[in-house]
């Protein structure tokens, strides 16, 4: 049995249809047509009540940005306190919530949202698809994500911030130590931000297995999809251990169980596995899907395909396989049995072995092409740089021995930073660069561009490589400040300089983001001279995205004619046209035959409400408005009733005469 | 390549290696530190052959693993070695069949190297000493 038979339901001949196969050039009939369709509606109803991906993907990428700068604004504020010791710019306590919020949002309320952006974007341009698989889910995920930002962020004006760092270690943030509000804000807000997590996570899934171009076979998705695949299915198995974790130490706080109550039999170390087991697959998930930006964007600019291509996925793949059984090693000093370190020790090393994999494809790619020197290629070449003096950090810290010497000191931080904005910051910077043309139809500034590569390179290595050496000089983490007997002024004034020139590369990007939108060239659909499918659309790209469904013949069906792979040629232009409402294809699996025609929903303001409704209902708890929660609960299930009304124009069609293509063929 | 086949040549090695983790740690945790106070030795005599046996059986089932998956390359490749030219709308080549096969076969040995990583970590340390 092949893998694609498992797929294909018997066919309901009530619902046989011919689908028409052709082309729709721009300005045709059809095309027009298609459009009528698929345009939201102009104004604030359509504004709220928009499913299009792209929308969606772009105001992931914008709050999720705006989500970044607030985090930098907070770390500028901590290396301004940090720079010299005995400062007195922020109490105890204000620093606590300063570096807390840093964390929280840094990681959870920038890091995914901004890849789960570009996906949502990218995704059906380079699968060749209407849109992804759920685009009511899809909107309601970035509501409930931008509400849960919101949420987390309500208290710190009144100064009632998390304070008890991103990972949350009880007993410190049970009720004993930590009476206020803040840890409340924080456990709630975590729940609100997994639901969206996990909402858009199943979006990804389905939409990989369900939605690609016809052709489009398992070995030609591009490696970004990979990326996102295997971040997303990592977080469905991992948002529940930290929503779980997060509700019964609510629970603690407000409710009086002892999970993590040492004085009445709870288990402290039961938060930091907890934690952990969801922490370290979400180091995974917020990077990998950034490797398949560089995967995808740094061959264009060498001129030639990636090299090895299936050992690329399987290392993506690996990581993540990897990433779930390493857990423990963020936990190497809680006083657990030696073998059992040892075990995890090994176990973290292991994951050197996919990640080299990764860096020997990019640099094979780079050396064997003809690297043109544009600003999205140096920061994909500046992060190969970054992503191993992280690597080999982490290496080092994954020796038990070694990482009792480290622990808790600056070297971690040096690390940790190497990691999420050396192999984050930088790719998801560079693929601003690489896809505004597609986002916005302007090319940006290539020498404000440069310069903006420079400084932040150069910036964050003279603000982050010296914290290795303070943590050598044994600084620890998270204090506020300290005394300048213990010799650590100068590595921390050096620290503070490259934070501030760092700071300084983003606000030129930005500068030169404000200037493109504005007078930046305008350009065509393909203005790189890429070979992925989404550039072969106009740029910003239509409502429908392609008109026609394409067919694909290969993995570069923009370069085919230039590499003459013997593929066969995909046809860009003519394929299945699909124009009786909001339709696209839906393929098997595996062979990506079509198997379907997906009836799409229309916009609806529907995820708004839920997720505004569902957000209410937390604030409820948060505030023991428990009667004024209940409502809110209510409420939502009757936006979820309207939202999953059934409709027989949604019912799925068997596109009879695509199928019996397929099955010839067979 | 049957489905059942893809399976265990893309997922039986990280499956041995999961078990292998999944069983091992909390065996070797529980020697030590059954309660409130860690053991300064084992409650059982035997856990380092425990763990061994452990380490062993996951590593026969990634070798099986990583056989299937060789065996399902040769066939694959047999079975494509050219690339069809019918008159469909959109060709289906057997190029995915051999992809999956290679991951089957990377996957394979990656994760035998991990198992065998930390099967060697098992028997680096005494069980409850402290780290020397």
């Amino acid at each position: 049995m092949a893998i694609s038979d498992m797929t294909h339901n018997p066919p309901d001949d009530r619902l046989n249809r011919v689908p028409d196969f052709g082309r729709a050039p721009m300005g045709s009939g059809t095309e027009a047509h298609l459009a009528h369709i698929w345009e939201s509606l102009p104004g604030w109803r359509g504004w709220f009540s928009t499913v299009d991906h792209k929308t969606i993907g772009l105001r992931y990428i914008v709050t999720a940005f705006i989500f970044l700068l607030m985090g930098g604004i907070e770390a500028l504020i901590m290396r301004i306190q940090l720079a010299g010791s005995n400062h007195a710019l922020l109490t105890p306590e204000q620093y606590s919530q300063l570096f807390t919020m840093h964390g929280v949002t840094m990681i959870f309320l920038y890091a995914l949202p901004i890849l789960s952006g570009f996906s949502n974007y990218l995704w059906p341009l380079l699968l060749g698809s209407r849109d992804m698989a759920f685009p009511r889910l899809n909107a309601l995920s970035y509501w409930i994500f931008l509400f849960a930002g919101i949420f987390m962020y309500a208290s710190f004006p009144l100064g009632q911030a998390p304070n008890a760092g991103w990972f949350n270690y009880v007993p410190f943030s049970g009720p004993i130590y930590n009476t206020g509000p803040n840890i409340d804000v924080f456990a709630l807000g975590m729940v609100l931000l997994g639901i969206s997590t996990t909402v858009g996570s199943v979006n990804f899934v389905v939409t990989l297995f369900r939605m690609r171009a016809p052709g489009m076979t398992i070995n030609r998705v591009p490696i970004l999809v990979w990326g996102t695949l295997t971040a997303s299915v990592a977080n469905l198995l991992a948002i529940p251990a930290v929503s779980l974790a997060f509700f019964l130490l609510w629970l603690d706080r407000q409710i009086g169980t002892h999970f993590f109550d040492v004085a009445n039999g709870g288990k402290p170390l039961l938060w930091q596995h907890l934690f952990w087991i969801f922490g370290h697959p979400w180091v995974y998930a917020i990077v990998l899907p950034a490797m398949g930006i560089v995967s995808d964007a740094l061959p264009t600019f060498c001129r030639r395909p990636l090299v090895g291509y299936a050992a690329m996925a399987l290392a993506t793949i690996a990581t993540m396989l990897v990433g779930f059984e390493v857990w423990i090693h963020h936990m190497f000093a809680t006083g657990l049995p030696t073998v059992a370190l040892s075990i995890f020790g090994a176990a973290s090393m292991v994951i050197s072995i996919p990640s080299s994999v990764a860096v020997f494809a990019w640099i094979a790619t780079i050396w064997l092409g003809k690297p043109v020197f544009k600003t999205p290629f140096l920061f994909f070449a500046g992060f190969v740089m970054l992503f191993v003096i992280g690597g080999l950090s982490g290496v080092m810290t994954a020796a038990v021995s070694l990482d009792w010497q480290l622990n808790e000191t600056y070297f971690i931080v040096a690390h940790l930073h190497y990691v999420l904005i050396g192999i984050n910051v930088f790719p998801v910077v560079g693929g601003i660069y690489y896809w505004f043309p597609k986002f916005t139809g302007r090319m940006m500034d290539e020498k404000m561009g440069k310069w903006s590569f420079w400084v932040m390179f150069i910036g964050f290595n003279i603000g982050f490589f010296p914290m290795h050496v303070a943590g050598l000089l044994g600084m620890p983490r998270r204090i506020y400040t300290y005394s300048s007997r213990m010799g650590w002024d100068t590595v921390n004034m050096i620290i503070s300089i490259g934070s501030f020139i760092f700071a300084v590369g983003i606000l030129i990007f930005l500068v030169n983001v404000a200037l493109s939108l504005k007078r930046g060239a305008r350009v065509g659909a393909n203005p790189w001279d890429a070979a992925t499918l989404e550039w072969s659309v106009s740029s910003p790209p239509p409502a429908y995205n392609f008109a026609a469904i394409p067919i694909i013949a290969s993995r570069h069906p923009l370069w085919e004619d230039r590499l003459d792979e013997d593929t066969g040629r995909s046809s860009l232009t003519e394929g299945y046209l699909l124009t009786q409402g909001r339709e696209t294809i839906g393929t098997s699996p595996i062979d990506a035959k079509p198997v379907t025609i997906l009836k799409m929903p229309e916009d609806s303001s529907t995820p708004f409400f839920v997720g505004l409704f569902v957000s209410l209902m937390f604030v409820g708890l948060l505030l023991h408005w428990w009667n004024f929660a209940g409502i809110m609960a209510a409420a939502g299930c009757i936006a979820l009733i309207i939202w999953m009304w059934p409709q027989k124009a949604l019912a799925q069609r068997v596109p009879s005469a695509a199928h019996s293509h397929g099955e010839a063929h067979d | 390549m049957g489905t059942y086949r893809t399976l265990l040549a893309l997922f039986g090695a990280p499956a041995a290696w999961v078990t292998q983790m999944s069983v091992s740690e909390p065996i070797a945790a529980y020697a030590c530190y059954p309660h409130l106070v860690p053991l300064s030795a084992p409650l059982w005599v035997n856990l380092p052959a425990i763990l061994a046996a452990i380490s062993l059986i996951c590593l026969l089932g990634g070798l099986i693993s990583g056989y299937v998956a060789w065996t399902s390359w040769r066939r694959t490749g047999h079975r494509f070695s050219g690339t069809d030219t019918g008159e469909a709308v959109f060709e289906v080549d057997g190029g995915q069949a051999l992809f999956l096969a290679m991951l089957g076969i990377m996957s394979s040995f990656v994760f035998i190297v991990a198992i065998l990583f930390t099967g060697c970590a098992v028997l680096l340390v005494s069980p409850c000493s402290a780290w020397t």
